[in-house]
């Protein structure tokens, strides 16, 4: 496979040129690429491999804070009993909505459920997430004192579920790194700046929690999904979570909502509480 | 042939490897409204919910002041969806690409949803209009991409909201959107910075789901799959209020804000804490004993700050000139030059170069004059010497108000009028000037383009300042109104209540009729304030103690201006006592 041994630079200027026709252009860009991915030439020494660590090209370490300018009345006070606004719960669900029972969380010791993974990061928080090694990014919550390991080398899942679940995480440039108009287009339209991946991130094995404080639920079958990214804009870094909940037991389709977080410069306002049932509100008039 | 079989096949695998970088197709929220704050997306939120906002105290009590009845005059009833909240409401999104006719590049990209809310992103790198353009309630927006990020910055806005109860961003609002996409959602990141209502930036994240429905689920206005909608509005007589009523709360009268701290058991004060309400320890503060109010609001400089002499072209012939003293309006046709105003003597000449360029060698035929001050007939002595001298037309009370003030203008013949109107026809189109009795002065005229459907109205309106209602001239608050609402009767929006017929103000930037909709109800909404300190018998200390304009001055009462809200107050207070 002579074809290998082309850089991709030079068969994009060749294309660029019309030395070549677009269309073999194209095919020994692929089989290029497959002959590199199938066997490397000799003599040719790759690169270490990094870790996700240092592939990293977002940082989302820091402390943040939860900016709630979106479902106040539902994340800074306590909803009534079964109030399920917003939520796609389905019949099950929604009994259960109206069946919590706060006292119950207490007597049995699970005041953690509203601070599961699936809810956590839609409470009034702060996090502080940092790298626990090269291949762990933990973040912790000061309200209710939580702790996630998201595992970009993930070992067995563990036997037990938990709040926090299992969490898979992977780099991800969200929707791919290339364009075709590298070939066929002309540069000014392709993006500016270093491609900027996104972190993803697949959470299962839960232990069943609430989605709000005021016990809508999901269940052990629920599979989280996350897409965290960063933006710098007006003098501020943001960290915006989209989360997708997946729960075939109580939603009757996932539950999408996303959660923005501002950067702050310390721990100066971490404020670590422990896990607390909330009191829900008296039914609200007019409802 | 092995070529056009090894075509497809590699192409297939480019995409299957790389993916492509593209947003182009139709995008819903999930479940309809999304899955945030359902009830206030769909019939909309209360008034008083103004928790997880950073409205400062400014933006607070424009916030109070607002009536849902607002919706029902009819200047505001095809009032779309603001940029600001766009992707908050219940629409779709379709995203497309416009390439350039000839370069075939992307030129822009187009944002369109229901209700017929199309924006358009532009992406070839063009600049951001002077601050004298003209504002729409979608705004200017350029892109660009940051790594696998589309980033579109959006400037000139109307005044806006940020949730559908009257929480207000102003037109000196900046909105800075971040378009990612990720797997088959799309989250849109939306960051407004406002410094007239907003003490911190406001971020708001939205999340669209990729549209594979295969029919239309539901009908208008929540198409679905079956592209943008043709949006139909034309305002009708939803009440029997009379001409010019605005609906509003006077300040401490909003009992929906008691209603609504009470349905959700909130302490009244916290309505009015602003940005501390978007943070986690204000969930404990509720219960708490501490108290926190909203920040003040900042002085600002004029929007339009002095630019220079800069020309806009405004319709085919029409041409704005600021920079000059007064803003300048030029027609510019085969028969010559018509001025409307003419600036400051101490710029006659550099207009005189501008006209030049603007018009070539055309001769300035006519200046018309909207009122007698220095900053709009200073120029008529330079610019109306073309060799055969332009005639000057006005109301009689400019050519009384000049002589008094032994104005060098006041020398120059003038063709005045005493009637209601004067009509002239030129570069083929008639042009009507309008007496707007006692308004600024007691000369105002008003000039209506109608064969470009523009109207120049001088000095009743200042965009960057509360009017100078000049009583010592002649001025009155209830002329002023009279004038503000006969613009409003000429004028006709093209639509969703914005463009159509535009508005070339005495100072400041272009207008259309939804800006001069929203400058009389800041006029009426401060002459009631006013008119009903009087009714209680409050002094005018106790009034302005109570900053009847805190809601306005940010973008009115510009920092520096020797026209403050509180010398405004004063005039109408003194005009409306003495008519008791």
């Amino acid at each position: 496979m002579r074809t290998s041994r082309l850089s991709l630079q030079t068969l994009f200027a060749l294309a660029r040129r019309r030395a070549l026709p677009r269309a073999m252009a194209c095919a020994l860009l692929a089989l290029a690429g497959h002959a590199a991915l199938a066997q490397p030439p000799s003599g040719f020494q790759p690169p270490p491999p990094q870790s996700p660590r240092e592939a990293a090209q977002v940082d989302i370490t820091g402390y943040w804070v939860a900016l709630v300018t979106e479902d106040w009345l539902w994340r800074m006070v306590t909803a009534p009993t079964g109030d399920v606004t917003s939520i796609p719960v389905n019949p099950r669900g929604r009994q259960a909505a109206n069946q919590w029972d706060p006292q119950q969380d207490v007597t049995s010791g699970e005041q953690c459920r509203a601070y599961g993974a699936a809810g956590l990061l839609r409470l009034p928080l702060r996090l502080h997430i940092t790298w626990q090694d090269d291949n762990t990014l933990l973040i912790e919550s000061d309200a209710g004192e939580q702790r996630r390991l998201l595992q970009f080398a993930p070992g067995a899942a563990p036997a037990e579920a938990s709040w926090q679940g299992h969490s898979v995480a992977a780099w991800t440039r969200p929707v791919g790194g290339f364009d075709m108009r590298a070939i066929f287009g002309d540069p000014k339209d392709l993006p500016r700046g270093p491609l900027k991946a996104g972190l993803k991130v697949v959470t299962d094995h839960l232990r069943p929690g609430y989605l709000r404080r005021n016990g809508v639920p999901y269940s052990a079958e629920t599979r989280l999904t996350e897409y965290f990214s960063r933006i710098s804009a007006a003098g501020n870094d943001y960290l915006t979570v989209l989360s997708v909940v997946n729960d075939p037991v109580y939603l009757n389709g996932a539950f999408v909502t996303s959660s923005q977080f501002k950067r702050e410069p310390d721990g100066a306002r971490w404020n670590p509480q422990p896990c607390i049932t909330a009191t829900p509100a008296a039914p609200r008039g007019g409802e | 042939m092995k070529t056009l079989t090894l075509l497809p096949a590699a192409c297939l695998l480019c995409s299957a490897a790389f993916g492509q970088l593209d947003f182009s197709g139709e995008w819903d929220h999930p479940g309809m409204f999304g899955h945030e704050d359902v009830t206030d997306r769909g019939a909309g939120p209360e008034i008083g919910d103004y928790m997880g906002l950073p409205l400062n105290a400014a933006g607070l009590r424009k916030a109070e002041s607002y009536s849902g009845s607002w919706l029902g005059v009819p200047e505001h009833q095809c009032t779309p969806h603001p940029a600001a909240y766009q992707t908050w409401g219940p629409n779709t999104l379709v995203v497309s690409k416009r390439y350039h006719p000839v370069q075939r590049v992307v030129e822009a990209i187009t944002l369109d949803g229901t209700f017929g809310l199309d924006r358009i992103v532009w992406m070839d790198g063009r600049p951001h209009p002077p601050a004298t353009a003209l504002h729409s309630f979608s705004g200017f927006s350029t892109g660009h991409w940051e790594g696998d990020t589309l980033v579109v910055d959006t400037s000139h806005l109307k005044m806006g909201w940020l949730r559908r109860n009257g929480t207000p961003t102003s037109e000196r609002a900046k909105m800075t959107e971040y378009y990612q996409r990720f797997d088959n959602y799309l989250l849109v990141t939306t960051i407004v910075e406002d410094p007239v209502y907003l003490s911190e930036p406001f971020v708001r994240t939205t999340e669209y789901e990729m549209n594979v429905r295969p029919v239309p689920v539901l009908g208008y206005p929540f198409t679905r799959n079956d592209g943008p909608t043709f949006y139909r509005c034309f305002p009708g007589e939803e009440t029997t209020a009379e001409k010019g009523y605005v609906p509003h709360f006077l300040p401490g009268t909003n009992f929906l804000l008691d209603e609504f701290a009470d349905k959700y058991d909130l302490p009244r004060w916290a309505m009015g804490a602003g940005s501390v309400t978007m943070y986690p320890e204000f969930s404990g503060a509720l219960t708490g004993t501490a108290r926190a109010e909203a920040a003040a609001p900042a002085a600002l400089a004029p929007l339009a700050a002095a630019e220079g002499l800069q020309s806009l072209q405004v319709r085919d012939r029409i041409w704005l000139i600021t920079g000059a003293g007064a803003n300048i309006t030029a027609q510019v046709g085969d028969e010559g030059v018509l001025l409307v105003d003419s600036g400051s003597a101490a710029n006659a000449e550099a207009v005189r170069a501008e006209i030049r360029r603007i018009a070539g060698n055309k001769p300035v035929r006519y200046i018309i004059n909207t009122n007698w001050q220095e900053s709009h007939t200073g120029g008529n002595v330079l610019l109306s010497d073309e060799g055969q001298r332009a005639a000057i037309l006005a109301h009689e009370n400019v050519g009384l108000r000049l002589a008094e003030a032994d104005s060098p203008a006041s020398a120059l013949v003038m063709d005045t009028y005493y009637g209601d109107n004067k009509t002239l026809y030129f570069n083929g189109e008639a042009i009507e000037i309008i007496k707007v009795p006692n308004a600024h002065t007691d000369g105002d005229s008003l000039v209506f383009f109608r064969g470009s459907d523009v109207v120049v109205a001088g000095g009743v309106i200042d965009t960057a300042s509360f009017p100078r209602i000049d009583d010592e001239q002649g001025g009155s608050i209830g002329g002023e109104l009279a004038a503000l609402n006969r613009i409003l009767d000429i004028t006709v929006a093209e639509t969703r209540g914005q463009g159509g017929t535009l508005v070339i103000p005495g100072h400041g930037r272009l207008y259309d009729e939804a800006d001069v909709a929203e400058y009389r109800d800041m006029v009426t909404i401060v002459r009631d304030r006013v008119q009903s300190a009087l009714d209680s018998r409050s002094s005018l200390a106790d009034l302005q103690a109570g900053q009847p304009v805190l809601d306005y001055a940010g973008v009115f009462g510009a920092a520096g201006s020797d026209w403050t809200g509180e010398r405004f107050v004063e005039a109408v207070f003194e005009q409306l006592a003495n008519a008791e």
